[in-house]
């Protein structure tokens, strides 16, 4: 027989956790005194940007296909 | 016998940087560079599989049989498909394409490759990473995976409030950025909404005090390693740094331990990140298989992309010869 979790301090949350903090902490590569990440871009031009390519796991959208 | 090792480069079309400069490497040591863009197929790509009930299996390129020495994982990306496909159409297209590629790719499961999709795949597991790395002497963050909200609220307590968070997957897949989530101190006012973890679990650990940010270019052995000033560098240094790399090199006893790591994993490649600690202790988070190294490779000169190459030709000559010897 599963345990539930129960826990009355946080019951009636809507959003995910991960969701929370992307919405109530500000993005620090877009605050005026965090200054980004420039060592970290892309190397071409249409990929200046914050976030290159380790979220490109390559196996990410390996994804089961019968599931 | 063929004399010219033939490797296959396995990325996207708008990777900028890496590919070429491994592709570049093997040309100049006169070895084949043969690269496959991911996301061409189905669209532009003529990828064909026979499998025989005689002669077994074989890949097709644009007809003709495909025969390679050694295979660089770099990036598989889903197909860039028609912009006319209805909605319904497309997810099952997308699914079928990236089965069917899988399948394809499978059957070039006599060359070596750099590294293999199941090892990828497994070796991606955070958890397994961080247990296998203090099994081996590593130091690791105190670390809570959970979907507890008051587990989490222990563990916040029990580290005085210095706990990060972060999610172990992506948001999602693109060039663009901005789809992630950075690691992120978690607050006072977080807990009350620690609720939302029923939703979705995250991983949480104790924030590591940070004198310099490492990414570790691991490539068959070798640590070619960049550092970033920690003073300089917010929570998350991939989305809040002003530090520019300088290079670094580890201690004998910090590489051997990742080397071990790499092993255990089955990995020939990764980027690792590590945090050096005021006091000089060097703390392990975890191994990208595939994380970007082209920033150091750019900016210090590191030769990664020469290295990955070497290990590609070394793994490509081998082949060669056994095939030879058949």
């Amino acid at each position: 027989m599963s345990k539930k979790i129960m826990d009355p301090q946080s019951e009636g949350a809507d959003l995910p956790f991960f969701a929370h903090l992307l919405t109530s902490q500000s993005d620090p590569a877009q605050s005026t005194n965090g200054g980004g990440a420039p060592t970290y871009h892309c190397l071409d031009s249409p990929c200046t940007k914050k976030y290159p390519s380790d979220d490109d796991e390559s196996t990410t959208w390996f994804k089961d296909s019968d599931g | 016998m063929r004399e010219q090792p033939c490797v296959l480069l396995l990325t996207h079309s708008q990777e900028p940087f890496c590919t070429e400069r491994v592709a570049g490497a093997l040309l100049r040591a006169g070895a084949r560079p043969l690269r496959l863009d991911t996301d061409d197929f189905p669209l532009a790509l003529a990828l064909s599989g026979e499998l025989d009930p005689a002669a077994g299996g074989r890949l097709l390129l644009d007809g003709e049989a495909l025969t390679v020495d050694a295979v660089w994982l770099w990036r598989l990306w889903p197909p860039r498909l028609d912009a006319g496909l209805a909605a319904p159409h497309r997810e099952a297209a997308l699914r079928e394409s990236m089965t069917a590629l899988r399948g394809l790719l499978d059957l070039l499961d006599d060359a070596p490759w750099i590294d293999g999709i199941d090892a990828n795949r497994c070796a991606e597991n955070k958890a397994r990473q961080l247990r296998l790395a203090q099994g081996l002497g590593l130091a690791i963050p105190p670390t809570l995976i959970t979907a507890d909200p008051a587990a989490a609220r222990r563990f916040w307590g029990a580290h005085d409030g210095q706990v990060v968070a972060k999610l172990q997957t992506s948001l999602g897949y693109s060039m663009a950025g901005g789809g992630g989530l950075p690691t992120r101190m978690i607050g006072p006012a977080d807990l009350e909404a620690l609720g939302g973890l029923r939703h979705c679990p995250m991983m949480f650990q104790r924030y590591v005090p940070k004198a310099m940010e490492l990414r570790i270019a691991w490539v068959d052995g070798r640590a070619l390693v960049g550092g970033l000033d920690g003073a300089r560098c917010g929570v998350d240094w991939r989305h809040e740094s002003t530090a520019s790399w300088e290079a670094h090199a580890l201690p004998t006893a910090v590489h051997e331990r990742l080397a071990a790591l790499m092993r255990q994993l089955g990995l020939r490649q990764g980027a690792i990140d590590m945090i050096v600690t005021p006091s000089g202790d060097y703390v392990f988070l975890e191994v990208n298989p595939h994380g970007e190294w082209g920033m150091l490779e750019r900016d210090l000169g590191l030769p990664i992309g020469e290295a990955i190459a070497q290990a590609l030709l070394g793994l490509a000559r081998a082949k060669l010869r056994e095939r030879s010897e058949r």
